[in-house]
C-alpha cells in the first residue's frame, strides 16, 4: 500500500513539476499564433525528455553517481569544462527566467510591480534551497503545480471544435498568415522548452539526493513514462486554450496575464486564481531545480561535496554557488529586463545547448563500468541516437532561425 | 570489485574520478597521478594529485601560464595537493579512502627530481620504436599492484600507445561491448593504429624532451580485466 502511495505521489509530482516558465510562455505563444499545428513538436519533445530522463535516473540508481560527475570522468576535463560553461550559462539564464516568472505570477495577484517582488522571491528561493528537505520541496511544489490541470478544464469548457483541433494537430496545418520560417523557429523554441538541458543533470542528482538504488528503478520509470507525458498534456492544454480563446481575437501572448486569460474567459475569477497558484508553483519549483542544477554542475565537475543530503556546512562551496547564482539572478532582473523576453531567449539557447548535455549521458548510460548489466538496451540506444540527430538539427538551426525571423516576429 | 586488486589503467580508471572518504563524503576529483622513479628502472604511481597546478594545465597551457603569472609571492603555490595511495582503500566507480575528509590533502613537497606526473610528463610523449620509427604517443599507462603487502604503490607495467589524443578513446578500446554501436565503431576505427608496449621494452625515457624510446614495435591492446559493474 505504501508502495502504491509512493508511486502515485511520484507520478503526481512529475505531472505538476513538468511545466516551467518556458513551457507556459512558449506553448501559449505558439497556441495563439499557430493553434495546435506544432503539437507534434511537443510530443516529440516529451518523448525525448522521457528517454533521457530514464537514462539519467538509471545512472543515478545503478551507479549512485550523478551524470555530470561522470561526464568529466568519461570525456576529460577539457570537454567537461566546455560542457560546464555551456550548461551553466543556459541554466543560469533559465534560473533568471524562472525567478522572473514567480515575480510575474505574484504581480498578477498583488499588482505590485514584478521588479519590486524579485528580491523577495529570490530570497525565498534561496531559503528553500538552504533549509527545506529535498523531498518536501519536490512534493509540495509538484502537487501544487497540479493546479495547472485547470487549463484542461478550461479547454473543455471553452467548447472548441474538437475535430478541427484534431485536424490542425494531425496535419500540422500552419496558419496562412505565418511563414514557414517562423513556424520552424517556434518549433525549435518549443523543442527547447520541452527538452530542458538541465533536466538530465537535475534528475540524476535528485536521484542521488534521494538515495535511489536499483530497487527504485521501477518507481522512477513509472514516474517518467506516466508522469512526464501527462505533464506534456498540460503543455498541450495551454497551447489549445490559447489557440481557441486568443487565436481568433489575434491576441499574441507577451505577458503572463495573457497566458492565463483563456482560463479567466472559460472559468472566471476562480479559474484564474487556480491557474495563478499553478503558475507560482510551477515557476517556483523550476527556480529551485535550475538553482540546484547550477550548483550541482559546478560541484560535480570539481569534485566538491554537493547536495542537500548533507548539512550546509559540509557542502560549503555548493551553497556558496547557490547564493551567488541567486544574487546574480536578482541583479539581472533588477535591470527591469522583461522576464518574458528572458524566457524566450532561454528556450532558444536551451535548444542550442542540448547536444552538449545529452551526448554525454548517452555515453555514460552505455558504460558497463558504471551500469553493470543495466546498460542501455537496443531500444534505449536506438531512441537515444535518433534523438541525438534531432537535437543536433535543432541546435544548429536555432540561432540562424532566431536571426532570420527576428525572434519570431 | 576493487580495481586495485588487478591491472588497471591510469587515465581510464583513476584520473578525474571522484574521491570519497570513509564516511561517503565527497573529497575532490583526481586531477593527476604522482609518478616516482625508483631508480632501478621502476616507475611507480605513488599518490593522487589534486589542485589548480595540475588541473589547469590540462585545460590549456596558455590558461595555466596566465594563472602562474598572476601570483608568485607564495613559494608553494605551484605545488599540487597529494593523497598518498596508502590512504586509498579501494577503487570502484569512485576512489574510496581509508580515512576521513579532514586534512586528507597535503601539499606535495617541491624539488624532488625523481617525482613526476602522469599527465604533465608522461601522457602525450612521443614513442619511438627501433630505427627511430614513430609509433605514436603515450595515451595511457597500464598499472599493476606490487607484490609487497605493505607497499600500496602501483607499478607501471605497460604503455598504451596510439595516434589520437590521450582520452579520446573514451574507453571504447578497453571493453568489447560498448553501445551505441556506431559511436564505438567510429572510435575504434580512428584508433586502429594503437597498441601496447611493456615497460621492460623501454630503452630510454627522456623526460625533458618528452620522448620514450622502445626496443620493439607495438603489441596488441589488451583489456585490463573485466569491468565489474555497478555498486560493488
Amino acid at each position: 500500500m505504501k508502495k502504491v502511495f509512493a508511486v502515485a505521489l511520484g507520478i503526481l509530482t512529475a505531472i505538476g513539476g513538468f511545466v516551467d516558465i518556458g513551457d507556459l510562455v512558449t506553448n501559449a505563444q505558439v497556441g495563439a499564433r499557430f493553434g495546435l499545428s506544432l503539437a507534434w513538436v511537443v510530443i516529440v519533445g516529451v518523448v525525448g525528455i522521457c528517454v533521457f530522463a530514464e537514462m539519467s535516473g538509471r545512472v543515478a540508481a545503478v551507479s549512485g553517481r550523478a551524470v555530470f560527475d561522470l561526464v568529466r570522468e568519461r570525456l576529460g576535463p577539457r570537454v567537461g569544462m566546455v560542457n560546464l560553461f555551456g550548461s551553466m550559462a543556459v541554466t543560469l539564464l533559465t534560473f533568471v527566467a524562472e525567478i522572473g516568472g514567480v515575480a510575474l505570477s505574484l504581480e498578477l495577484v498583488s499588482s505590485v510591480n514584478e521588479v519590486l517582488l524579485v528580491p523577495f522571491v529570490a530570497f525565498l528561493v534561496w531559503a528553500v534551497l538552504w533549509r527545506a528537505r529535498f523531498s518536501v520541496m519536490e512534493n509540495v511544489l509538484g502537487l501544487l503545480g497540479l493546479s495547472l490541470v485547470v487549463f484542461v478544464v478550461a479547454l473543455w469548457k471553452l467548447g472548441p471544435d474538437w475535430s478541427q483541433l484534431a485536424h490542425q494537430w494531425v496535419t500540422a496545418a500552419k496558419p496562412g498568415d505565418e511563414t514557414w520560417w517562423t513556424w520552424s523557429y517556434y518549433a525549435v523554441a518549443l523543442f527547447g522548452a520541452a527538452m530542458t538541458p538541465y533536466e538530465v543533470f537535475f534528475f540524476s542528482s535528485g536521484g542521488v539526493e534521494e538515495k535511489w538504488t536499483t530497487e527504485e528503478m521501477g518507481t522512477m520509470r513509472t514516474n517518467v513514462f506516466v508522469g512526464f507525458p501527462l505533464g506534456g498534456i498540460l503543455s498541450l492544454a495551454i497551447a489549445g486554450c490559447a489557440g481557441v480563446a486568443l487565436g481568433p481575437l489575434s491576441i499574441t501572448v507577451d505577458s503572463l496575464g495573457q497566458v492565463g486569460l483563456p482560463v479567466a474567459i472559460a472559468l472566471g475569477k476562480l479559474g484564474l486564481a487556480v491557474a495563478i497558484v499553478g503558475f507560482v508553483a510551477a515557476t517556483f519549483g523550476a527556480a529551485c531545480e535550475t538553482g540546484l542544477s547550477a550548483g550541482y554542475s559546478i560541484a560535480q565537475y570539481f569534485g566538491w561535496q554537493w547536495g542537500k543530503l548533507v548539512r550546509p556546512d559540509a557542502a560549503g562551496k555548493f551553497h556558496l554557488v547557490l547564493v551567488l547564482s541567486t544574487v546574480l539572478a536578482t541583479g539581472v532582473l533588477m535591470t527591469t529586463v522583461d522576464p518574458i523576453l528572458v524566457t524566450e531567449v532561454s528556450v532558444v539557447f536551451s535548444a542550442v545547448a542540448l547536444p552538449l548535455t545529452y551526448f554525454p549521458i548517452l555515453v555514460v548510460a552505455n558504460d558497463h563500468d558504471y551500469m553493470g548489466k543495466h546498460v542501455n538496451g537496443r531500444l534505449a540506444n536506438s531512441l537515444g541516437m535518433f534523438y541525438l540527430v534531432v537535437i543536433v538539427v535543432a541546435a544548429t538551426a536555432a540561432i540562424p532561425l532566431m536571426v532570420v525571423t527576428g525572434m519570431g516576429s | 570489485m576493487n580495481r586495485l586488486d588487478g591491472p588497471l589503467d591510469g587515465l581510464l580508471h583513476l584520473m578525474d574520478r571522484q574521491v570519497v572518504d570513509d564516511e561517503g563524503l565527497l573529497v575532490c576529483k583526481c586531477d593527476d597521478l604522482e609518478l616516482t622513479d625508483r631508480g632501478d628502472g621502476g616507475l611507480m604511481v605513488t599518490a593522487l594529485l589534486i589542485g589548480v597546478p595540475v588541473w589547469l594545465p590540462r585545460l590549456h597551457a596558455w590558461v595555466y601560464g596566465g594563472w602562474r603569472r598572476l601570483g608568485d609571492a607564495r613559494s608553494d603555490r605551484q605545488q599540487p595537493y597529494r593523497i598518498d595511495l596508502a590512504d586509498v582503500e579501494r577503487v570502484t566507480q569512485e576512489i574510496r579512502l581509508r580515512r576521513g575528509r579532514a586534512g586528507a590533502l597535503e601539499r606535495q613537497r617541491s624539488g624532488d627530481a625523481s617525482v613526476r606526473r602522469l599527465v604533465g610528463d608522461l601522457l602525450g610523449a612521443q614513442v619511438l620504436g627501433p630505427g627511430e620509427e614513430h609509433l605514436g604517443k603515450v595515451l595511457d599507462v597500464r598499472l599493476e599492484p606490487t607484490r609487497e603487502p605493505n607497499d600500496h604503490a602501483l607499478v607501471l607495467s605497460g604503455l598504451l600507445v596510439g595516434r589520437g589524443r590521450p582520452g579520446s578513446y573514451l574507453g571504447y578500446d578497453r571493453s568489447e561491448e560498448h553501445g551505441p554501436w556506431i559511436v564505438g565503431t567510429i572510435v575504434r576505427r580512428l584508433h586502429r593504429h594503437s597498441g601496447m608496449v611493456a615497460v621492460s621494452h623501454i630503452s630510454e625515457l627522456d623526460w625533458d624532451r618528452h620522448r620514450v624510446t622502445v626496443r620493439t614495435g607495438l603489441g596488441p591492446l589488451t583489456h585490463s580485466g573485466a569491468s565489474g559493474g555497478a555498486q560493488c
